[in-house]
């Protein structure tokens, strides 16, 4: 965009909204996974207010990056800034909450941290760990994204139960609602958890909580090989009864050294109940290591390394596949760290073995001539690998030149008719999320 | 577990429901029948005998398990894969015939109806379940499986399919999904929307497209998440991958009788306070009780009870009697006149009868029953319960409350005569103050049961025009020309275009 045309864009919005909720020019650079900064930052405080920008967007079709706390805005990064970034950081209100409900409604700026210290005093919690830190609520219901707690409790699809947002073009609606069971209508919820902000920006969200359990143990096992743990793992999976995570972890290491792995084991619930689990985990687990109980200090560093795994990296993948074979995501992910790369080339991993899911971090990426070539090769075949067993791989974050040379999701020609059908539906001037790459 | 299966024996409802025949609503014009071509070229895709057209034997298919609405189709036809379901609705839609899916029929919102003489497509030869993978939890089943038969076939590898809707013993998979169909131990385990990883989908043209997949977090739009709960208005599913959990290693039931509901209400709101999660929390009140001591289900419950709590508790052995404990006292401190405890399988089964025989019983007490499902913030349970129990005087109607109090999932029941014309507006008028009450507390109008046809009309209570028009557009990306199960979820206000 010209620098003339920003300058319309943001007076424009300053037509619309106070002065103080539009950022542009210098101020508006922190809010960008993009080369450049967008045009424009804009910092709705009502879901009317974010209304009146996105109908104003769309008829100018303006391009539109949903956003909350900014901590996503590299999902999928591309060359080019969006016109303006939509963000909900300053809707942080409460708007329900019962606790005898066990349901809460706000705001979607209101952050994960906020969130706890509201409802952790009433004994209860939202049993989410998505990766990163300071997360809204908004950007958790739009991205869909699960952490190691996913193994029990299911994802953001499963307990977000309402949504208020606004489509593309300005049109208020609610989804769901507060209640735990509701089957009036079609599920406009699901459509938009995980959509990434394509189909409209997310003011309001109701989610479904829990009790807080009782105790919260984590046991780790250490000593064994990489394969072992991931053996034990499974094993720890397959028992009768399901532990609130199950997590993999391989410290920073260079990519082709020492690899220092342990595995971790959640338990969740009343202390009878746990003393008899964790008799029959360390039964399960024996053999495979040495097994220890963390101390409460501990099990919460050992977790929050799993939450803040991905930060700071150059190259995040997300590896998938059914969780009784998660060990098969091992070795092709072995075989991509080991194969040269840059001696100042390091990596972190984090394989959710109830869910299937391993991420790696590779923190900073070796740059000379033709790297981008050869970690797109490298990835490749890596796609190729896994697609053979019925995996994924999605690269969650990682430089535009090297994003270019990958290849999207293969999306079979039905489904991505039916997709794009979804879209026009909610954004018809395309002006949503990713339309500006 | 062992021994009974408590979710089996939920089955009967689905035929007790059917017995109850009850219909005001005038039946609909036989519809033209089926040209002869269009019926010799389906004959070719699946055979001679699973295209049936004959008006006699289609009077079966006229209803659903909510009989107010009779609508006979124009022919039924059974394909017994996803091929031949693609090729029958591909030759259907090349006819502009529109079409209504249709698993066991055990719908209680009408769902299942082919209106306006749409032919119906039957899922019922298509019930094998295609692999049971015990190592990885999962299952992939065609869509006309049996809920309690999957659960059946994976209980020899200490495995059980979580959702238990009561008519489990009939209700297919197909249909469960259709729903989104929940269960009494949907409180600890959530409806099927949780369950359902993947979904093979013949839409209306009669392409097929694969969805889902175990990974949830997957790039694009969550196809499997917006199809779940569309009540068969989106195309044929016809295969379905679930997830299945472990059988719970241990069990504790309790019944706790009250002299009114609104103590049994209190109890569950101080059960869920005190931070327990049991299995299950379901409500009869005493109308109800004594539908059942007095039918051939006795269960053995006080006839002078105001209310009876069940609550279930499972998971790992050590801790569930504690837990159970912990449950009682909040009965007692309650006000609960007595708690009992199961000590064995069967004394589980005996304390679950009064519960899943509820809706059985109520036939002895009135000809006609309309069930209705509304759902509530939980702790506006008791505020709601009165309200209702007053409409239901107001109406000079009888009222019998069962439910899944856990989630406030409410099934108020009015009893009433068909015969009646005077009752039967009196009914509809009651219904229709229940769900507006529950709306304006909070709730919704349907819970588990879906719009289907009986409800489009109370949409309008709880989606705006915007929110009406975003439904009919979506469906629109699926079913453009307006061939799949027309008439169904939404107001025929709001028009079905692309």
């Amino acid at each position: 965009m010209s620098v003339a045309t920003a300058v319309g864009l943001a007076s424009a919005l300053r037509g619309i909204l106070p002065r103080e909720r539009v950022v542009d020019g210098e101020a508006a650079r922190r809010w960008s996974g993009w080369e450049g900064p967008p045009g424009a930052v804009v910092f709705p405080a009502s879901t009317d207010e974010a209304a009146s920008v996105l109908a104003l967007a769309s008829e100018e079709g303006w391009t539109v990056e949903p956003a909350g706390s900014g901590t996503w805005l590299w999902h999928g990064s591309a060359a080019t800034p969006p016109d303006l970034v939509l963000s909900a950081s300053g809707m942080v209100s409460v708007i329900e909450y019962d606790p005898a409900d066990l349901t809460v409604t706000a705001e979607a700026g209101m952050t994960m941290p906020a969130l706890a210290s509201l409802i952790t005093p009433q004994y209860q919690w939202l049993p989410l760990d998505p990766p990163g830190r300071s997360h809204s609520l908004g950007a958790v219901a739009a991205t869909g994204v699960w952490g190691p707690l996913g193994a029990a409790w299911g994802g953001p699809r499963d307990l977000v139960l309402g949504l208020r947002a606004v489509t593309g073009d300005g049109r208020t609606f609610r989804a769901g609602g507060r209640v735990v069971k509701n089957v009036a209508g079609f599920d406009l919820v699901r459509l938009l958890i995980g959509s990434r902000g394509a189909l409209a920006f997310i003011t309001e969200v109701t989610m479904r909580l829990s009790p807080l359990p009782e105790v919260d143990n984590t046991l780790v096992i250490r000593g064994g090989s990489l394969e072992e743990l991931a053996d034990a793992a499974v094993r720890a999976c397959a028992l009768p009864f399901t532990p609130a995570a199950v997590e993999l972890l391989e410290r920073q290491v260079s990519l082709g050294g020492r690899r220092e792995v342990v595995l971790a084991v959640r338990v969740l619930g009343g202390r009878e109940q746990l003393e008899e689990e964790e008799a029959v985990l360390r039964a399960a687990l024996a053999g495979s290591g040495e097994v220890t109980r963390l101390a409460p200090a501990e099990a919460d560093a050992l977790w929050g390394e799993v939450s803040h795994l991905e930060e700071g990296a150059e190259l995040v993948l997300r590896l998938s596949i059914a969780p009784a074979r998660i060990h098969e995501l091992i070795g092709p992910v072995q075989v991509l760290c080991s194969e040269g790369g840059g001696q100042d080339e390091s990596a972190r991993m984090a394989v959710h073995s109830g869910t299937g899911v391993l991420r790696l971090a590779v923190l900073k990426l070796h740059v000379d001539s033709g790297w981008e070539e050869r970690w797109a090769n490298r990835l490749k075949d890596l796609m190729s690998s896994l697609s053979r067993r019925d995996g994924m791989l999605t690269v969650t974050r990682g430089p535009a030149p090297l994003l270019a040379r990958l290849k999207g999701r293969d999306i079979s020609s039905v489904d991505g008719e039916l997709m794009s059908g979804l879209k026009a539906v909610f954004d018809p001037a395309g002006i949503l999320s990713g339309s500006h790459r | 577990m062992g021994g009974v299966d408590p979710k089996a024996a939920l089955g009967t409802v689905a035929a007790d429901l059917q017995a109850m025949v009850w219909s005001f609503v005038p039946k609909a014009a036989v519809p033209d029948p089926m040209p002869r071509a269009l019926a010799d070229e389906l004959a070719e895709l699946v055979g001679q005998d699973c295209v049936i057209t004959d008006p006699s034997r289609l009077l079966v298919y006229e209803s659903d398990a909510l009989t107010a609405y009779r609508y006979p189709p124009r022919a039924i036809v059974l394909p017994a894969n996803t091929e031949q379901a693609a090729a029958v609705l591909s030759a259907l839609s090349s006819h502009g015939v529109a079409f209504v899916p249709r698993g066991a029929g055990t719908c209680l919102s009408g769902g299942a109806l082919a209106v306006d003489g749409s032919v119906l497509l039957g899922t019922a030869r298509m019930d094998r379940i295609l692999k049971l993978d015990p190592v990885g939890r999962l299952a992939r089943v065609q869509a006309g499986v049996v809920n309690a038969d999957l659960t059946a076939a994976a209980r020899p590898h200490g495995l059980h399919y979580a959702p238990d809707p009561s008519s489990q013993s009939a209700c297919t998979l197909g249909g469960n999904v259709a729903e989104n169909a929940g269960g009494p131990h949907c409180l600890k385990y959530g409806v099927t929307s949780r369950w359902v990883t993947g979904l093979t989908l013949v839409l209306p043209d009669g392409r097929v497209t694969e969805l889902g997949g175990w990974d949830k977090e997957s790039p694009g739009f969550d196809l499997v998440g917006v199809v779940v709960g569309s009540e068969g208005c989106f195309g044929l599913v016809t295969e379905i991958e679930v997830r299945l959990l472990p059988t719970p290693a241990a069990v504790r039931t309790l019944l706790a009788i009250f002299e009114d509901v609104e103590r049994a209400v209190a109890a569950v709101t101080d059960i869920i306070g005190s931070g327990l999660l049991p299995a299950a929390l379901e409500i009869i009140d005493g109308e109800t009780i004594r539908a059942v001591e007095a039918s051939v289900f006795a269960a053995g419950y006080p006839m002078d009870a105001g209310a009876a709590l069940v609550i279930e508790f499972d998971g790992t052995d050590a801790g569930l009697d504690s837990e159970a404990k912990r449950a009682e006292d909040c009965c007692l401190a309650a006000g609960a006149r007595e708690v009992r405890r199961a000590c064995d399988d069967a004394e589980r089964e005996a304390l679950w009868k009064g519960r899943k025989k509820a809706f059985g019983a109520m036939g002895r007490v009135a000809p006609d029953l309309l069930v209705q499902d509304a759902t509530v913030p939980r702790s506006k349970l008791p505020a709601v319960l009165h309200r209702i129990i007053e409409i239901g005087h107001q109406h000079g109607l009888r009222l019998a409350n069962t439910f899944h109090a856990g989630d406030g999932n409410l099934h108020p029941n009015i009893l009433f005569d068909r015969r009646d014309p005077d009752q039967v507006a009196r009914v509809e008028q009651a219904s229709e103050e229940i769900m507006r009450v529950c709306v304006a507390a909070g709730g919704t109008i349907t819970g588990e049961h879906g719009v289907g046809l009986d409800k489009r009309d109370y949409m309008t209570l709880v989606c705006s025009r915007v929110e009406l028009d975003l439904m009919a557009a979506v469906k629109a990306v699926f079913d453009p020309r307006g061939l799949c199960n027309p008439g169904k979820v939404l107001p025929p206000t709001v028009e079905v275009r692309r």
